[in-house]
C-alpha cells in the first residue's frame, strides 16, 4: 500500500508539473539603436541585398533590425523592402568601407516579435563597390542565435 | 490513400490479432477446459459485475517533428476514468473517458488547417505562436488538451485460456474500442473532433472482493489533424501507461448452474411418501411369514400327492402323466442322497398269494427302474411286495379292487 502511495504521490506530481509548464526561454534584447558613428571616414560602398531565412522570417515585422558590421563597428544598416503581396522581404544594405578596408563584413539581425538577436555565421569580404545578391536573388543568410 | 489503405489494415489486422488469439487459445486447450467453456453460468443482475475503474499515469504523443522536442518534456499526465460490466467470465464492455493533456510540436513550415486570417483551410499563421514561447529556430511547442470518449470491448486472457476459476487473482485483458476524441481550444489551439481507435493491455491484481489493482498500457489511433495542424502523416498516435484501481459495486464473479434443487415441499412430499412405504414393509414383514420347505418335507408333500394305480396283473401305470412327478421325486432324492425311499407293491385279492406277491413286486420295480433311469441310486431304493396283505380298501368289488392294485412310497 506504501509503493501505491508513492506511485500516486508522484503521479500526482507529474500531472501538476507537466500540465502546462512552458518554462523554456531564450536570451532577448531591447530595439538595438544601429547606426554608423563617423560616414565620412568610409567614402567607399559595398551593396548586399540578403533576405532572413523563412523559420525565422514567419516572426518577421516591420520594425525588424537588419546591420551589417565590420568589427565591432556598425558599417550600414538594412532598409526593408517588400513586394506589393508583402510576402517576399529582403534588405538592402550599403556598406560603408575605407579606401584600405579589409575587415570582414558579418550582419545582425534583430526580430522585433520575439526580442531575439541573431548574427551571420558566413563573413563576407568588402570590396569597393562591390555587390552581394541582388533583388531577384537575394543572399539568404545563415543565422545563430546570440 | 496508400497511407490510408495501411491505416485501416493495421486497424483490421490487430482486430484479426485478437480474434485469431482467442481462437488459438480455444484450439489449443485440452477437452476438460472446453467444457469449462462451455459451462453455463447463472445470469446475473445488472449491478453485478458491475465496475468503475480510474488511473493515472503519463502519456507521450507521436507525432511528425515531436521529436524536436525534448524527451522528457513530451510526457503529459494522463487520466482515464471508466464504467463497465463484465457480461461473462470472458468478456465486457466499458466506456471509458481520458485525457487530458498532449505535447505536441510544430512543423517547421507551421502549416495549419484553422488558419482565421486565410480563407484556405492551409495557412502558414498557426495561432499557438500568440501564445507560446518561439525559439529561436522559429520551432514551438502545442499544448494539446484532449478527451477521448471511447466504447471499448475487452477479453479476460486468464479465463479463456485457463478457464474460469473465482480463485484467480491475476488478469491479462486486452481491449479493443472506439471513440471520439475532441480537442478542446486552448492555447491557440481550435476545438477540433475526430474519432479514435484505442488499444489497450491491461494486468490486474484481485486486491479483494471489491477492488482491483491494474496497470494498464493504451495506444490511441487518431487522424493527423486532430489537433488542427498538419503534421504530415495520415494519422498520429499517442500511447499511455497507467496504475489505476478498479472497484467492483456489487457481487463480482460468475456462478456456475448447479443442478436445480427440489422445492421443499416436493422433499416433504418424498419424504412422506418413502416412510409409507417402510410402514408398509414393516407390516408385511410381520405378517406374512415365508415357509422354507426343507427336502424331505417336499418329497413327502410329493409322494402323498403320487397316485400310482394299474389296471389288474400289470406293471402300467394308470396314469401317465405321473412320469413328471416321479421324474421331481428322481430330482430330489439325487440332490438328497442321504434320502432312503421304500417301493412297496400291492395287488388286488385276485389270484393267489404267491402270484400277487410277484405281481406286487413287480409293480414296485418298475418305480424303481423308473427313479434308477433318472439318476437315483440303487443304494436308496428299497422294493418289497405286500401282494394283498394291506388293502387299501376291503376287496369287495371292482372299484375298491382297483384302489388296492397300487404302489405305496415312503421315505425313511
Amino acid at each position: 500500500m506504501k509503493y501505491i502511495k508513492i506511485i500516486f504521490i508522484l503521479s500526482l506530481g507529474l500531472f501538476f508539473g507537466q500540465c502546462s509548464k512552458d518554462d523554456e526561454s531564450f536570451k532577448t534584447y531591447p530595439v538595438p539603436e544601429w547606426s554608423i558613428e563617423s560616414p565620412e571616414e568610409y567614402p567607399n560602398s559595398f551593396t548586399a541585398i540578403i533576405k532572413i531565412p523563412d523559420y525565422i522570417n514567419t516572426y518577421s515585422e516591420d520594425n525588424d533590425k537588419v546591420a551589417a558590421f565590420i568589427g565591432e563597428e556598425c558599417r550600414g544598416i538594412g532598409n526593408l523592402v517588400k513586394s506589393e503581396d508583402g510576402i517576399k522581404r529582403v534588405y538592402y544594405l550599403t556598406i560603408r568601407g575605407s579606401d584600405t578596408e579589409t575587415g570582414e563584413i558579418f550582419f545582425k539581425y534583430y526580430n522585433a516579435k520575439l526580442s531575439y538577436m541573431f548574427q551571420s555565421t558566413s563573413p563576407v569580404a568588402f570590396e569597393i563597390d562591390g555587390t552581394y545578391g541582388t533583388y531577384d536573388s537575394p543572399v539568404e543568410i545563415e543565422l545563430i542565435n546570440i | 490513400m496508400r497511407k490510408l489503405i495501411s491505416f485501416f489494415s493495421i486497424i483490421l489486422f490487430s482486430n484479426l490479432f485478437i480474434t485469431v488469439s482467442g481462437q488459438v487459445s480455444l484450439d489449443t486447450i485440452n477437452n476438460e477446459e472446453v467444457s469449462k467453456l462451455k459451462e453455463i453460468f447463472e445470469p446475473d443482475i445488472f449491478s453485478d459485475n458491475l465496475f468503475v475503474e480510474t488511473a493515472i499515469g503519463t502519456q507521450i504523443l507521436f507525432s511528425k517533428d515531436v521529436n524536436n522536442l525534448d524527451f522528457t518534456e513530451r510526457f503529459t499526465p494522463y487520466l482515464s476514468l471508466s464504467v463497465g460490466k463484465w457480461f461473462s467470465p470472458y468478456w465486457g464492455a466499458s466506456i471509458q473517458v481520458q485525457g487530458f493533456a498532449l505535447n505536441g510540436f510544430s512543423t517547421l513550415n507551421g502549416l495549419y488547417l484553422a488558419d482565421p486570417q486565410t480563407e484556405n483551410i492551409y495557412g502558414n499563421n498557426d495561432p499557438v505562436r500568440d501564445y507560446v514561447t518561439i525559439r529561436p529556430d522559429g520551432t514551438y511547442r502545442h499544448f494539446i488538451r484532449y478527451s477521448n470518449i471511447n466504447i471499448g470491448f475487452q477479453l479476460s486472457l486468464m479465463n479463456l485460456i485457463k478457464g474460469y476459476d473465482e480463485q484467480n487473482r491475476w488478469d491479462i485483458i486486452p481491449s479493443l474500442g472506439f471513440g471520439y476524441m475532441r480537442v478542446s481550444e486552448y492555447m491557440g489551439i481550435p476545438n477540433t473532433n475526430t474519432i479514435s481507435t484505442n488499444f489497450g493491455l491491461k494486468g490486474t491484481y484481485h486486491l479483494n472482493e471489491k477492488i482491483d489493482i491494474n496497470i494498464k498500457s493504451q495506444i490511441a489511433l487518431i487522424p493527423d489533424q486532430f489537433d488542427g495542424r498538419i503534421a504530415g502523416d495520415i494519422y498520429e498516435s499517442y500511447g499511455s501507461i497507467s496504475i489505476g484501481v478498479t472497484y467492483f459495486f456489487k457481487k463480482r464473479g460468475f456462478k456456475r448452474v448447479s443442478p436445480p434443487k427440489a422445492p421443499k415441499i416436493v422433499i416433504d412430499t418424498v419424504y412422506q411418501v418413502i416412510k409409507q412405504v417402510d410402514t408398509v414393509y414393516q407390516v408385511i414383514k410381520d405378517t406374512i411369514t415365508i415357509e422354507v420347505i426343507l427336502p424331505e418335507e417336499e418329497a413327502k408333500i410329493l409322494i402323498s400327492e403320487l397316485d400310482l394305480k394299474f389296471s389288474f396283473d400289470s406293471i402300467q401305470l394308470l396314469d401317465q402323466s405321473l412320469e413328471l412327478r416321479i421324474e421331481e421325486l428322481a430330482t430330489i432324492l439325487i440332490k438328497n442322497s442321504d434320502m432312503k425311499l421304500r417301493i412297496i407293491g400291492h395287488t388286488c385279492d385276485i389270484a393267489s398269494h404267491e402270484q400277487n406277491v410277484m405281481v406286487g413286486l413287480a409293480r414296485a420295480e418298475s418305480i424303481a427302474k423308473k427313479l434308477i433311469s433318472r439318476g437315483v441310486s440303487a443304494s436308496q431304493l428299497t422294493i418289497e411286495s405286500k401282494a394283498f396283505d394291506e388293502p387299501l380298501a376291503p376287496n369287495t368289488n371292482e372299484e375298491n379292487r382297483a384302489k388296492n392294485r397300487r404302489v405305496q412310497l415312503i421315505l425313511e
